[in-house]
């Protein structure tokens, strides 16, 4: 049996560049979940360089951990795919098909420990990178339901890639709170409606599902203005709804 | 054809009135592009809508909610 080929973000850039520029049939339909999302949220918290959630250079062992064994969706069934991009259909030695697109084989996965695939579809995000030949778009899961299926993935199977994604999310996610807290404060007049709603509903959603993310102390470091007045992060919510109300 | 939830976008910018449809190229069967209409609202109308469709020569939905673009390098 051949060992298990591991690979890179810009490996499964190609990849996604690839699927792009031959099959947006079905890169329109399907959602980027699991280790190439969180490849993904770490190449965007990397590019955002803020002081206060550095992504950290790794000894080459613990990066390898990183490496994705595939590209997986969710939002298609595999025999959909199949038909939407029959170039990509290879098969393996005992006949079984599968899709490799850029040497990368693509996985599916309809349903998570806590990922529902139509609400996925509904809040996720459009991820886009240039490349020579122009603008690739697809679709990747929230990080915030990315950060919920790692939690309950360390939990249930807690294998070391696991622990380092989930550590990587909560950065992510919490740079994304205090950035979109620190655009509302600033004023909405530079932010359409729906993206004020888009930021507030992420920070109101973060104070019910990931109460831990909302107490992180850099959170309340980067909102120290408001936390010398007297407030408290909640009562900057509070704020920030009345601001958008 | 069966049409995804996610196949345009609708942009409102309260200071100038003015909406943008977007209809992105990654949706093959849809010509790509925008519309735009001066009207104040944050929502198409049932004319707007009717009048988006009939020019796309399809039926079209609006996604649920502003979705951002994330870039990476």
């Amino acid at each position: 049996m051949s060992p298990e080929r591991k690979h890179d973000w810009p490996t499964l850039k190609r990849s996604l560049a690839r699927l792009h520029h031959e099959a947006r049939s079905f890169l329109g339909r399907a959602v980027l979940i699991g280790g190439g999302a969180c490849l993904f949220y770490r190449a965007r918290l990397a590019a955002a360089n803020d002081p206060d959630f550095r992504v950290a250079p790794l000894a080459p062992e613990t990066e390898q951990l990183w490496l994705s064994k595939d590209l997986d969706f969710t939002g298609v069934f595999a025999g959909d795919a199949m038909e939407l991009v029959p170039q990509f259909i290879v098969r393996d030695a005992a006949g079984r098909e599968f899709l490799e697109v850029e040497g990368v084989r693509i996985g599916f996965a309809q349903v998570g420990l806590v990922l529902d695939p139509e609400r996925a579809l509904e809040t996720a995000r459009t991820g886009e990178f240039e490349t020579e030949s122009g603008l690739v778009e697809f679709l990747v899961v929230d990080p915030v339901t990315l950060y919920l299926e790692k939690q309950a993935l360390v939990r249930r199977r807690g294998q070391p890639g696991d622990s380092l994604h989930l550590a990587l999310l909560h950065d992510y996610v919490t740079w994304e709170v205090t950035h979109a807290a620190e655009r509302l404060l600033a004023g909405r007049e530079s932010l359409s409606v729906g993206e004020s709603r888009h930021w507030l509903a992420l920070l109101t959603d973060g104070a019910h599902r990931t109460p831990e993310i909302i107490r992180d102390p850099r959170i309340r470091r980067r909102l120290g203005s408001v936390e010398k007045d007297g407030g408290t992060i909640e009562a900057t919510l509070g704020k920030l709804l009345e601001l958008v109300a | 054809m069966k049409v995804t939830p996610a196949v345009a976008s609708l942009r409102f910018r309260p200071m100038s009135g003015r909406k943008t449809v977007s209809i992105p190229d990654r949706h093959s069967a849809h010509p790509p592009g925008k519309a735009e209409w001066k009207t104040a609202g944050n929502r198409l109308t049932a004319k707007e809508l009717a009048e988006l469709t009939r020019d796309a020569g399809r039926e079209v939905r609006l996604r649920p909610s502003w979705r951002p673009s994330l870039r990476v390098p």
